[in-house]
């Protein structure tokens, strides 16, 4: 056995996962090999000092506070939708906007609108002046209905 | 720790939970929880954190027991729940301080005397700080397999890997933590000199 080959079966032959065979050629060469033994000391040391630390263990009492807390959550048919959380809240707002966008748009309508800054192209203004009309005829649709 | 979860007792648990029996539930939490609470707790880092991951990945549990198909494969797929919620949470900062000569001492000591730095507190925080160093998936299953006493097969189903991979995970951390320690060791020896 070479050092590369030992040094890739450190971890097995630390957790006794070696067969007899493979165990034995790996004591062999670490007798022999200064630098694998150091290698596996190391490891062992370190495992050591890993074993040493507490391992997780569950709080008491754990398991009855999930089970508590899991079977207590509200499944998602009980919770509320995004649309059924946001229209109680929404749908008054837009309503609000919708009358406040009809109401302005009567009375730019009979004022004539608002006056422009900018020099206005004629064709513009005459198909402006046609979509004011037709702007017209529909809120005086409206207001027939 | 050893888990002692036998499948055959999780999957009845895991039926009659989906059948609405509360109780069993109760018993697959406290039994699954051997697995998934270390397994949490080595993902995120701290105990309050891990709480939060477990309360969270068991609400998905009770929620989607009737959605499980293969029922006698019910601890991976609750440590799969675990793992999903566990990576969405930030990892954790590291805390501990560093103690770097002490380590040291213990590492290039040969003497199993009283003053072995096994029980000294300070060479144990620079352990685990080396240890927070390493990638999370060879930390993980370092920690699990040394700290928590883990199966290679209890790793392999609480991360839902094969053993190959835990096998050659724990090679490179393993590996990747001496060279750590040498490391530092050679930069002390440095200083030193």
């Amino acid at each position: 056995m070479n050092c590369r080959r030992c040094k890739s079966l450190l971890s097995d032959y630390l957790d006794a996962r070696l067969d007899a065979a493979r165990r034995t050629d790996l004591e062999v060469h670490v007798a022999d090999c200064g630098a694998c033994a150091e290698e596996l000391r190391m490891m062992q040391k370190l495992s050591a000092a890993l074993g040493a630390e507490p391992a997780a263990a569950a709080p008491a009492g754990l398991a009855a506070r999930l089970t508590r807390g899991a079977l207590g959550a509200p499944t998602a048919a009980e919770l509320p939708s995004f649309l059924d959380r946001w229209i109680p809240v929404a749908w008054p707002a837009a309503a609000a906007s919708a009358v406040a966008a009809t109401l302005l748009l009567l009375v730019l309508g009979r004022t004539g609108g608002v006056p422009s800054l900018v020099e206005e192209d004629p064709v513009a203004a005459v198909a402006s002046d046609d979509a004011d009309e037709d702007d017209a005829l529909v809120i005086l649709a409206m207001e027939e209905e | 720790m050893r888990a002692e979860n036998n499948g055959n007792d999780l999957e009845l648990l895991a039926s009659r939970a989906i059948s609405g029996d509360q109780a069993a539930f109760g018993k697959l939490v406290e039994r699954t929880q051997r697995v998934t609470y270390p397994l949490a707790l080595r993902l995120v880092g701290g105990q309050a954190e891990a709480e939060d991951v477990l309360q969270d990945a068991y609400i998905r549990v009770w929620q989607g027991l009737s959605k499980l198909r293969d029922r006698g494969a019910v601890l991976g797929w609750i440590c799969r729940i675990v793992r999903n919620v566990a990576v969405d949470r930030v990892r954790y900062e590291q805390r501990r301080p560093s103690g770097g000569d002490a380590l040291i001492e213990y590492i290039a000591s040969d003497d199993p005397g009283p003053e072995q730095a096994i029980a000294d507190a300070e060479a144990r925080c620079a352990l685990l700080d080396l240890v927070d160093q390493l990638k999370q998936k060879h930390r993980v299953v370092l920690l699990l397999r040394e700290v928590d006493g883990m199966s290679y097969e209890e790793i392999a189903a609480a991360l839902g890997c094969k053993i190959g991979t835990v096998e050659s995970r724990l090679h490179r951390a393993r590996k990747q933590l001496a060279d750590k320690v040498k490391r530092q060791m050679r930069a002390q020896a440095k200083e030193s000199a």
